[in-house]
């Protein structure tokens, strides 16, 4: 046991009022520690503070009270033995009259009731007492926030710890709790009385009649739950407590006779909230208070829905009436209650008789009670065939023949669209299927007429000669839908014929054919017909599947061949229909790839050059789309490599070949070589390969030995006279084909020597004279195979030796060629990258053979760090590291930092920092925000002088922002804050660039956030520069500068 | 007096919202909405109470802008020229100073009701006031004037008038809504001027 003087002095410290908070805190969890770890006992305790809990002082006393409480709430986990309990629960329930004090006891009682019975707990009749005590003394209602969030947390814990001892006291707990928590105002303490409340009321499974009566007149005042002041600030949300309050009124269907009266006055209100949650509440009370109860509300309620539904609301409203509805009619309509259903009618059937076209509203919500109610129940479902189906379906056959009732035809819709999700969720429900009365057989009587109506309708609008029939658009579209769900029905239960069927698809197709808009009538009638393939697809029974290929996917086809739709078209139907399934985009496939083949053969021989366009959109749509899906989908490895093999059959006529550059065929021709061979087996591949090789040994008109040699020997390769359009060519298409292999795929051996590698050898003859593709997939092979030692060191030899006296190393494409070798080895991290690096570098920092090789290396950058489509990315197999980038870039930033300054030409460094710093990770250059922010700003400005740089300007503009929007990156910004101000009201009136001068306004928008005392200064220089923007030549910098002026100007004034 | 005389008595009289107690607390929702439009008609009585609402109409949305020219335009974006949707845009959703409702929605504007001279840079509005002895007039001119004045560079020259017979006093008005020093002093005052922020900023519109 510790000497008092030890502990006492944190009593007085507690005790003392003048003390700060956190002196208070400390010595409170210091005696705490001692009672917990047994040092001193809570009776010593006690015993000392003697005189701080009885003194006549009311400071002290409460002070005292507040530090046992908090003491005993501190030991909530430790053994307290009988007479220590018995003794500290008489203590605080007498104390419970002492109001000053009152904060303390509150928090001792809290402790003593919620102990559990393993380290001593209250007895049951000091529950009891306290109970008692605490209503006659504690005026709750006229106590501070946090003392009433307190007595309901108290109250909680009697009515869910203490359930025995709360259930005796009987109604009068209840009416105790009422009184306490009326007009309860907070929202962190109405939470908690609305969980009392609900936690008391279930303690009883019955009341008498009033006390729900009286319940309910104290919770009514607080529907429907609404903040004055916003609820950002609050604990509790408005939605938790709506939902705990509704969860009262719920938990007891005695409620009923008073709530629901109200929830239907309140739904008459004009406040948008109220109706809103009125629906809700009703929605789920219905559901919970169930038929025999609600049956009385049934008129009223119907009333009340109806003029919400009917009238025009808000979207959400109607909405949740809708849902409200729905829930109505499921619970309230059963085989032996009518009266729901009757007074649904009574609305229904005059209007049905007079529904004048003008009133949309009415005839949508007309549309939808009838959705609801067929898609609820098989049984409502009958009955509204038997009831209007047949009547509507008559009204419209007959209106076919003069002007049509668009409105019964859009009934109608609604309405099947309803029982085909029936029938989806049940298919094989026999009553429907049996029964001679259910909606399914009503349904095929008059199905017969009803699509011959509207067959009748769609096909008017293809054919022009039925001019008597003036259709309108809408009700084309609807009659579509209806002819889509009647073929989408499960195979088991089809509601039409064959026949129909066949009919059907022939029409809707024909539409797709003919007509050579895109319409939204159009774009639906293809997504209905997607369907109806995607539900014939899937059935057992093989007949429609069949039908379906043979009158939709060969008709589009062949409109397709005949190019009676304009192309875009034709390539989205011919996608979609392809969707469908495998077989179905495999006939797409074949057809398009003879397309192709004729194209090519058209362009390249017949010289039809107007076709060139047509070619390189259906190689996109071949390549990007149906390749793509058929990969996803399986295999399409055997028809990838026939088709590829097909392609490289074409390439041995020298006229082709001879064409094949033109208008950017050859490039689109590559891109698809490329995805043909990347979705290849490697078995494939290898014979694309062989193939593709056996063409370049015949073809290619250069000898084949000096592929071998050339490289060696620069002299005879810049000798050896200019390769021919048809070599260049063929190379090209064999680099596509080299680019996108796998690491795996064997390359074929050199016809001379079986150690060295013939592709490196042709790759490396040509990359030297300026051959991009060549290089690509020189940089490829490097990169997938690393044993090949040879061809990188061919490479590289160029590098270190003494060329500078040749001029014709340092062309363009020579750079560019090298920077993608370069990239090839940084990927898959090999060392050697180092060389072509530093070649890069040195060209950019001392530009000694000219700019343009300068700017070409600058140039390289961009490709090193940058992401291709075109090759070394994932798709086509590459070797990638990961962090290559980061790790590139912070060698290569602290370089051209340093090179900035001493650079010939600060113009082309910059435009290289620009593309490493743009193409880097930006999560790295955050990282390093502090140090290169100056160097973005600068090469910003020095970069703003020439047009040829804007797309560097806007990359470095968005790492600006980047920075700008990131918190470390922002206090870089702060620290040079006026740097950064000033290069970007200068971006305001960039001339080159558009996107440069909105984003830089962006920027500044944005920076209006930063702290006031820090921007204050730089403010007239930003709303001069804004101003002048005002006038700017295009619209959406104006409306940017307006918005950014706003921002600046109701900044703090 | 420069000052718009009568606004500032309006101004004046009517109760600036203050926050009350900083405390949320809750109050029951329809009848705290009713007494709240019931204390505002105590203190001032509304000039026109019941005002026709129209509904909005269709946002115009223009043709994005074509992402590249395959060919230099010798006009550069001929369609970005300032017009009068661009103006109408900017002020369709002033607030009208007594009702939640915007400028659009009670009709006092419309786009036929703004031209736009690109060369000789004016912009002329003419807007009509809901009722004849509409008092309001002046503060939305001042709310017009406050927005074109945020909005368009300052070699714009702005002249609001009121459309012809749809006020009593329209000439005063009109010589008050163009009156550089009296719009200058009308700003000065704070008053006044929250007042033209509130419509110019607020965003509680009903919203159809």
């Amino acid at each position: 046991m510790a000497e008092p003087s030890t502990w006492v002095p944190h009593v007085e410290s507690f005790v003392d009022a003048s003390r700060t908070s956190s002196q208070h805190d400390s010595s409170l969890e210091a005696i705490a520690t001692l009672v917990k770890k047994d040092i001193i006992s809570l009776l010593e305790v006690v015993r000392e503070m003697e005189m701080y809990l009885t003194t006549t002082d009311n400071v002290i006393r409460s002070r005292g009270t507040l530090l046992l409480g908090e003491i005993l709430a501190r030991i909530s986990h430790k053994t307290l033995d009988r007479t220590a309990i018995d003794s500290l629960s008489d203590f605080f329930i007498s104390r419970l009259a002492d109001w000053v004090a009152l904060r303390g006891t509150l928090i001792g009682c809290h402790a003593i009731l919620c102990r559990k019975k393993e380290v001593g707990s209250i007895s049951k009749s000091d529950v009891q007492r306290f109970s008692k005590v605490f209503f006659e003394e504690v005026d709750v209602r006229s106590l501070a926030a946090n003392d009433r969030k307190l007595c309901y947390e108290l109250l909680i814990c009697v009515c869910t710890v203490h359930k025995e001892v709360a259930t005796i006291q009987g109604e009068d707990l209840v009416y105790d709790i009422l009184r306490s928590i009326d007009d309860e105002m907070d929202p962190t303490c109405l939470m908690l009385a609305f969980q009392l409340l609900q936690s008391a009321i279930s303690l009883f499974p019955v009341l008498s009649d009033v006390a729900y009566q009286d319940a309910f007149d104290i919770l009514s005042k607080y529907f429907p739950v609404y903040f004055t002041h916003g609820d950002a600030s609050n604990d509790a949300t408005r939605e938790e407590l709506s939902d705990i309050l509704l969860n009262i009124f719920c938990s007891s269907p005695k409620f009923e006779p008073h709530i629901i009266p109200f929830l239907l006055e309140k739904l008459c209100t004009a406040f948008s909230l109220a109706k809103l949650d009125s629906l809700k509440y009703l929605r789920k009370c219905i559901s919970c208070y169930g038929p025999d109860r609600m049956a009385d509300h049934a008129e009223d309620l119907w009333r009340s829905l109806e003029t919400v539904i009917f009238n025009k609301e808000e979207d959400r409203i109607t909405k949740e009436a809708l849902e409200c509805f729905e829930t109505a009619v499921s619970v309230l309509i059963t085989p032996n209650r009518d009266t729901f259903f009757g007074l649904i009618c009574q609305k229904i059937d005059p209007l049905l008789n007079r529904i004048a076209p003008e009133k949309q509203a009415e005839l949508h919500a007309l549309g939808s009670i009838f959705a609801i109610i067929s898609r609820v129940s098989d049984n409502l479902c009958t009955r509204v065939f038997r009831k209007y189906f047949a009547r509507l379906v008559n009204s419209l056959v007959e209106s076919i023949k003069g002007s049509l009732n668009s409105e019964a035809l859009y009934l109608v819709s609604e309405i099947l669209s309803s029982c085909r999700g029936l029938i989806q969720r049940s298919p094989d429900s026999t009553e429907v299927i049996s029964d001679k009365v259910s909606w399914l057989n009503i349904l095929r009587n008059y199905s017969g007429d009803l699509s011959a109506a509207l067959l009748k309708l769609v096909n008017a609008i293809t054919s022009l000669k039925e001019e008597s029939l003036v259709v309108k658009q809408e009700n084309v579209l609807c009659a579509v839908k209806c002819l889509e769900v009647l073929a989408t029905f499960p195979e088991g239960c089809p509601p039409i014929t064959d026949e129909t069927y066949d009919s059907i698809l022939k029409s809707l197709a024909l539409i797709i054919s003919e007509m050579d808009r895109s319409t939204l009538l159009w774009k639906s009638t293809l997504e209905g017909l997607i369907q109806i393939g995607s539900v014939a697809e899937n059935s057992i029974d093989r007949r429609r599947s069949l039908v379906y290929t043979a009158l939709v996917v060969e008709n589009l086809l062949s409109a397709f061949v005949n190019s009676t739709l304009p192309l875009d078209l034709s390539l989205e139907a011919l996608y979609g229909i392809g969707m469908v399934g495998k077989h179905q985009m495999e006939q797409v496939l074949q057809v398009v790839e003879e397309i192709i083949v004729v194209k090519i053969l058209k362009v390249c021989l017949e010289g039809e050059f107007v076709q060139a366009d047509t070619l390189i959109s259906l190689l996109q749509f071949y390549s990007g789309r149906i390749i793509s899906w058929l990969s996803d989908a399986g295999d399409v490895s055997e028809v990838a490599m026939q088709f590829a093999l097909h392609i490289w059959n074409q390439m041995e006529n020298k006229n082709i070949l001879k064409n094949i550059h033109v208008m950017g065929i050859l490039d689109a021709l590559m891109m698809t070589m490329k995805h043909l061979v990347s979705v290849s087996t490697i078995n494939h591949q290898s014979v694309i390969v062989q193939k593709s090789h056996e063409i370049i040994l015949k073809s290619v008109s250069c000898p084949t030995e000096w592929f071998a040699t050339a490289f060696q020997n620069p002299e005879l390769l810049m000798s050896s006279p200019s390769s021919s359009v048809e070599d260049l060519n063929l190379i090209s298409l064999f680099a596509s084909v080299i680019t996108a292999v796998s690491a795996q795929t064997p390359l074929p051996p050199s016809n001379l020597n079986s150690s060295s590698n013939f592709v490196s050898n042709l790759f490396l003859f040509f990359f030297p004279r300026g051959h991009v593709p060549a290089a690509q997939a020189l940089a490829s092979t490097i990169n997938k195979n690393p044993t090949d030692n040879k061809a990188i060191e061919s490479c590289l030899s160029i590098l270190s030796e003494d060329k500078t006296e040749n001029k014709q190393f340092f062309k363009k494409d020579i750079i560019t060629g090298f920077a993608w070798i370069g990239k090839g080895l940084v990927m898959r991290g090999d060392d050697r990258s180092k060389e072509i690096i530093q070649f890069l570098l040195k060209l950019v920092i001392s530009s000694q053979h000219g700019l343009d090789a300068a700017l070409s290396a600058a140039d390289g950058f961009h490709i090193i760090m940058g992401d291709s489509d075109g090759c070394l990315n994932k798709k086509f197999h590459a070797v990638i590291k990961p962090l290559y980038k980061q790790r590139l870039y912070s060698t290569l930033v602290p370089v051209l930092l340093k090179s900035m300054k001493e650079a010939n030409s600060k113009e082309v460094v910059c435009r290289a920092f620009g593309h490493v710093i743009s193409d880097a990770p930006l999560t790295a250059v955050i990282g390093e925000a502090h140090k290169i922010l100056l160097a973005v700003a600068d090469s910003i400005i020095t970069l703003s002088m020439d047009i040829q740089n804007k797309d560097v300007v806007y990359s470095l503009l968005l790492v600006l922002s980047g920075i700008l929007m990131d918190s470390t990156g922002k206090e870089s910004i702060i620290e040079n804050l006026h740097i950064v101000i000033g290069v970007l009201t200068r971006l305001v009136s960039y001339p080159h660039l558009m996107l440069v001068r909105e984003t830089a306004i962006q920027c500044i928008t944005s920076m209006s956030t930063l702290p006031h005392s820090k921007i204050y200064p730089v403010k007239p220089q930003v709303l001069k520069a804004v101003t002048r923007a005002l006038d700017d030549k295009r619209r959406a910098v104006r409306q940017e500068a307006v918005r950014c002026r706003q921002a600046w100007s109701r900044g703090k004034d | 007096m420069f000052i718009l005389d009568r606004l500032e008595e309006i101004v004046n009289h009517q109760n600036i919202p203050l926050h009350p107690a900083s405390v949320p607390f809750i109050v029951h929702g329809v009848e705290r909405e009713r007494e709240k439009q019931k204390e505002k008609e105590m203190t001032l009585g509304l000039i026109n109470a019941n005002p026709v609402v129209h509904e909005r109409r269709e946002r115009l949305s223009r043709a994005d802008d074509p992402p590249h020219h395959p060919y230099p335009h010798p006009h550069p974006h001929p369609d970005d020229v300032l017009d009068a949707l661009d103006v109408f845009d900017s002020v369709r959703d002033i607030r009208d100073p007594e009702h939640p409702y915007s400028l659009e929605q009670l009709s006092v504007l419309s786009e036929e009701s703004i031209t736009v001279d690109e060369k000789l840079g004016r912009i002329q509005i003419t807007f009509t006031p809901t009722v004849q002895h509409c008092s309001m007039a002046t503060v939305i001119g001042l709310c017009l004037r406050v927005k074109l004045m945020q909005s368009f560079p300052p070699h714009f020259k702005v002249d609001i008038k009121v459309s012809p017979g749809s006020l009593a006093n329209e000439e005063a008005v009109n010589k008050q809504l163009n009156d550089k020093e009296r719009v200058t002093a009308a700003l000065e005052n704070p008053n006044l001027r929250q007042l033209v922020d509130e419509c110019l900023y607020s965003s509680e519109l009903y919203s159809y």
